[in-house]
């Protein structure tokens, strides 16, 4: 919605202009229309999450899907684009309880999307702290003892993510996501980016 | 009154420790092991096993499909390029166990072997790692003998093909 209404602005702009000016000839070839960029949310940008379930290394299946929903909006360039509370999904990678002989049950958790506007973002890269970039290869999430990769993951006795838990992941791929108001008009002015007509 | 006691006694504690003991025990710990990045869109695997004796007569071998990828014994660790998505490993010796784990692009993923008792041989267990863990075992790690695993998984594609000839 953001997007078709920052597209309309510079036409309105120019629509007034033309009762003064000769009416120009349409170009043959419009140029393309580009996402703004605050409608696009970049791979790669952290965002945290939180845990709608308890999941657990003895209950819990493999597959098994785990609700999630944003624990912070996504902000890009100042703009919120997903607000939190926005619901989302985690399925159960690898799940084992623990065992005779001192096997410790284990558990690994992905995350796969948070749904805003009828868009799927995709989700990458569950861990506990925050960061971006190659330093935190490997680094994923423990409960209990461990960590690690880009998903959840837990060893030691039985391993248990209670409902609640905030965790942290990362944009799969640049996702443009529809649907939000645009920033006033005034704001856009001091940005510079779009000029109204004075009225005289 | 009490308190310079207790300094004393620590002073004195200090005083009669092996400090080149300990000095070269904390740097052990302290060396990390650099693991290169993986190549750009891939991703990778280190399986590792920690030391001691503890099926140290037993080396863990990693599979996937039935294919091995590599074996490691105690104190080394060996990394696996592998592509970004779910892959299941296994291991086995009287007893299977399988881990399934997601590979990220560019990231590294750590995974960890350990022997447990069995009845007639050790069990093995890949468990998931983390950066962490491995970093803090890693002064006392060593890479597997690249041409010697090269070998191990050459021998074990050739048995293979002698079990299961094609018809």
């Amino acid at each position: 919605m953001r997007f078709f209404m920052l597209a309309a602005l510079p036409l309105l702009a120019s629509g007034v202009q033309a009762q003064n000016d000769p009416a120009p000839s349409p170009p043959e070839n419009p140029p393309a229309i580009v996402a703004p960029a605050c409608c696009t949310i970049p791979a790669l940008q952290d965002v945290s999450i939180k845990f709608g379930a308890t999941v657990n290394s003895q209950a819990n299946k493999i597959g098994e899907k785990i609700p999630i929903s944003l624990a912070e909006p996504i902000v890009v360039n100042g703009v919120e684009i997903v607000p939190a509370g926005a619901k989302g999904e985690a399925d159960v990678v690898h799940a084992a309880k623990s065992r005779f002989g001192g096997k410790a049950g284990e558990l690994i958790v992905g995350v796969r999307f948070i749904e805003h506007a009828g868009v799927r973002i995709p989700l990458r890269s569950l861990r506990y702290s925050k960061g971006q970039g190659k330093d935190n290869t490997g680094a994923a999430i423990a409960v209990g003892v461990v960590a690690g990769l880009a998903s959840l993951f837990v060893t030691g006795g039985e391993v248990t993510i209670p409902e609640g838990t905030v965790a942290y992941a990362k944009i799969a791929r640049d996702t443009v996501v529809p649907g939000h108001a645009a920033p006033p008009v005034n704001a856009m002015n001091e940005a510079g980016s779009v000029t109204t007509p004075a009225n005289n | 009154m009490k308190k310079s006691v207790l300094a004393a006694i620590a002073l004195g504690c200090a005083a009669i420790m092996p400090v080149g003991a300990s000095l070269s025990a904390a740097d052990k710990a302290a060396e990390p092991v650099a693991i290169p990045a993986p190549a750009a869109g891939k991703g990778q695997v280190v399986f590792w096993r920690p030391g001691g004796i503890s099926g140290s007569a037993i080396r863990c071998t990693v599979r996937e499909n039935g294919a091995m990828v590599g074996r490691v014994g105690p104190g080394k660790y060996f990394v696996l390029t592998a592509e970004p998505g779910a892959h299941k490993f296994t291991t086995k010796t009287e007893a299977t166990d399988e881990l399934n784990i997601e590979v990220e692009p560019d990231e590294t993923a750590f995974v960890k072997c350990k022997i447990a008792m069995g009845i007639m041989a050790g069990r093995p267990n890949l468990s998931p790692s983390s950066k962490a863990d491995f970093d803090a075992k890693a002064g006392k790690l060593k890479p597997v003998d690249a041409e010697e695993m090269a070998k191990d998984i050459a021998e074990d594609e050739k048995d293979k093909a002698v079990a299961t000839p094609a018809t």
